[in-house]
């Protein structure tokens, strides 16, 4: 319906910059799973079977050509299990990262979550979630709940560009419909921003 | 006294409307503060409705409202001279209400009136002082009309959200939705027998019409793509509102019935909160200057500019004639703004720290928002002159998101 050149054009403005991030992550956290990664490949972001960026249908088109072999999520073949998402001790079992007042950004402190998660998901292709994305309560209402949606498309960048598939995942902005904390101060402001990871069938 | 006439309102209220129980937990008090200017009016006590004409009047910010006792309970023109009214309201109820507004300088009457009798007493006394305020402004009085607005209960992550509709000064209440998932953003239908609101039921939020006889509802959008901030047309035939495109938002308008979706903007980023200046043209906020701001376009696309630009942040107008209220935000601090959509003069009316979400009386004189009162979710309604305030609570749950409806027949 909105397709425009100018959104398509911004998408992969997007893409490029969720990459470059992504990119800066993988230096960081060097326990972010993905079996091969540790036989010297690089930038294989999205390569894996290249079917990333073949399933992807805004067309980014990283990873075609760019990781080769080694960096794949191939299917089962994680380090993580979906058992483990029942898993209190595992890193599984963060589902929320915070964000920034009237940011989007992810904060690289929950790289390492989304990182896990990422991987259960390129490896289990069958696994769904759901980003549910929150605002607190500064501000309009009805506005709130599309900046949140926001806070939700850009785990949802993140995550694809680390191997998930579009198809796995979806998005609901809630606003601040959905407080996790009552307060009226910074503190539960700070833990109203945030995107909840919610797994299908949980 | 403030706290007598609280006392008398809830009094009235729980003897008159014994029938209507369905949201008696959400019944909402009503906080008075007196305008110490405007016309000196004595309502005289003819009526057991006498106060809620009284309380009508006083949050219009346009009266003084008079003690009758300082009449010494006489009608007589010399006692109402020297109570200190410049105009009083008499008459009897025998039923009906058969009363007049009494120029008390001259003690002549300026205008005489008979109410009918009406199964919802309160409603009599809303007409009855919807005259009276036409009489002594030349403004139609919007004080018989209804609002609707959505409370939340229960604990964190676990709430329930309830639609309820009510009288304009917060009573009568009746739950016409409850759920477990959020509900938000009511907007009547001209003829106020409708409302259009988003529910997140299915999951995702869409945008359903509700038969508020029947209770019949049906979602108008399409339910695989969220649908917020819903906007009935002045015609009836139509409603904005405002689609999502993977985080981005644009503007549509679509038959009320469903149906049809004409896409109006096109742009990256937020559209949303559309609302009708006019049969032919709508006013939404955008964020393609970086900041939300308030945008106006032709109800069938094309031509848009920005029509808000005191602030950094304005958002959620809500429209009556040349008066835009808004959501004005700088720094922490959020508050009602009125924004005279010909000058572009402003006036911030709101009295909290974190307000949003204004709802304009279909006459442009009242504004009810929402506000934090003490840490609970409340409305508050403030005279667009800024002089008159007030704040409804419910003891049930934090209520917000206010739409007032349309004159009423």
């Amino acid at each position: 319906m909105t397709n425009s050149e100018m959104s398509v054009m911004n998408m992969k403005l997007l893409a490029s910059s969720v990459l470059a991030v992504a990119l800066a992550v993988s230096g960081c956290a060097p326990q972010t799973t993905a079996p091969g990664t540790g036989g010297g490949a690089t930038g294989g972001y999205g390569a894996g079977t290249g079917g990333a960026g073949n399933n992807n249908p805004y067309g980014y088109g990283y990873g075609s050509g760019a990781g080769g072999s080694g960096s794949n999520y191939g299917a089962g073949s994680g380090v993580y299990t979906p058992a483990e998402l029942s898993n209190p001790n595992s890193i599984l079992a963060q589902r929320i990262i915070y964000f920034d007042f009237d940011s989007s950004n992810i904060r690289p402190e929950y790289m390492n979550i989304l990182n896990a998660h990422a991987s259960l998901l390129s490896a289990y292709p069958n696994l769904r979630v759901r980003l549910e994305g929150h605002a607190d309560e500064r501000g309009s209402r009805e506005y709130n709940v599309a900046l949140s949606e926001r806070r939700g498309y850009s785990v949802l960048d993140y995550l694809q560009v680390k191997g998930v598939r579009a198809n796995q995942m979806d998005v609901i902005g809630y606003g601040e419909e959905v407080p996790a904390d009552f307060g009226h101060n910074e503190a539960a402001w700070g833990k109203n921003r945030r995107v909840e990871i919610k797994y299908a069938g949980e | 006294m403030k706290k007598k006439l609280l006392t008398t309102l809830l009094l009235s209220a729980s003897v008159l409307l014994p029938a209507l129980t369905a949201a008696e937990e959400l019944h909402i008090r009503i906080d008075s503060d007196a305008s110490a200017d405007g016309t000196r009016i004595l309502v005289t006590p003819f009526s057991p409705l006498s106060k809620v004409i009284e309380a009508d009047l006083q949050r219009s910010g346009r009266f003084a409202l008079v003690d009758p006792t300082r009449a010494g309970g006489s009608s007589s023109p010399e006692a109402l001279r020297a109570a200190g009214a410049e105009y009083a309201v008499v008459g009897s109820q025998s039923g009906g209400l058969d009363f007049q507004l009494i120029n008390v300088n001259s003690g002549q009457a300026v205008g005489s009136f008979r109410i009918p009798s009406h199964p919802n007493q309160r409603r009599m006394a809303h007409k009855a002082a919807d005259l009276v305020f036409e009489k002594l402004t030349g403004v139609k009085g919007a004080f018989d009309t209804r609002i609707a607005y959505v409370s939340a209960s229960g604990p964190a992550r676990n709430q329930t959200y309830q639609l309820i509709v009510s009288d304009s000064d917060g009573f009568n209440p009746r739950t016409i939705v409850s759920s477990r998932k959020p509900v938000m953003s009511p907007s009547w239908s001209p003829d106020a027998r409708q409302l259009a609101y988003v529910s997140y039921e299915s999951g995702r939020p869409v945008v359903y019409v509700q038969d508020l006889a029947s209770g019949g509802k049906r979602a108008i959008s399409d339910p695989n793509r969220s649908s917020i901030s819903p906007s009935w047309s002045p015609d009836g035939n139509s409603i904005a509102y405002s689609v999502a495109d993977r985080g981005n938002y644009n503007i549509v308008v679509a038959n009320a019935s469903g149906g049809g979706a004409r896409q109006i903007t096109n742009t990256r980023g937020i559209n949303v909160e559309p609302q009708w200046a006019s049969s032919n043209t709508l006013v939404f906020t955008s964020d393609r200057s970086g900041q939300p701001q308030l945008y106006q376009t032709a109800a069938t696309g094309g031509g848009e500019n920005r029509i808000s630009f005191s602030g950094g942040y304005n958002a959620g107008a809500s429209i009556a004639g040349n008066t835009v209220a808004m959501v004005q935000e700088s720094g922490n601090t959020s508050k009602i703004t009125l924004m005279n959509a010909a000058t572009k003069e402003t006036r911030t009316i709101s009295r909290g720290s974190q307000d949003d979400s204004p709802a304009i009386s279909p006459n442009g004189v009242m504004v009810l928002y929402a506000t934090d009162a003490g840490g609970r979710g409340s409305l508050a309604v403030a005279s667009d002159n800024g002089k008159a305030h007030q704040i409804l609570y419910s003891q049930a749950g934090d209520v917000r998101d206010p739409a007032w409806s349309p004159y009423l027949d």
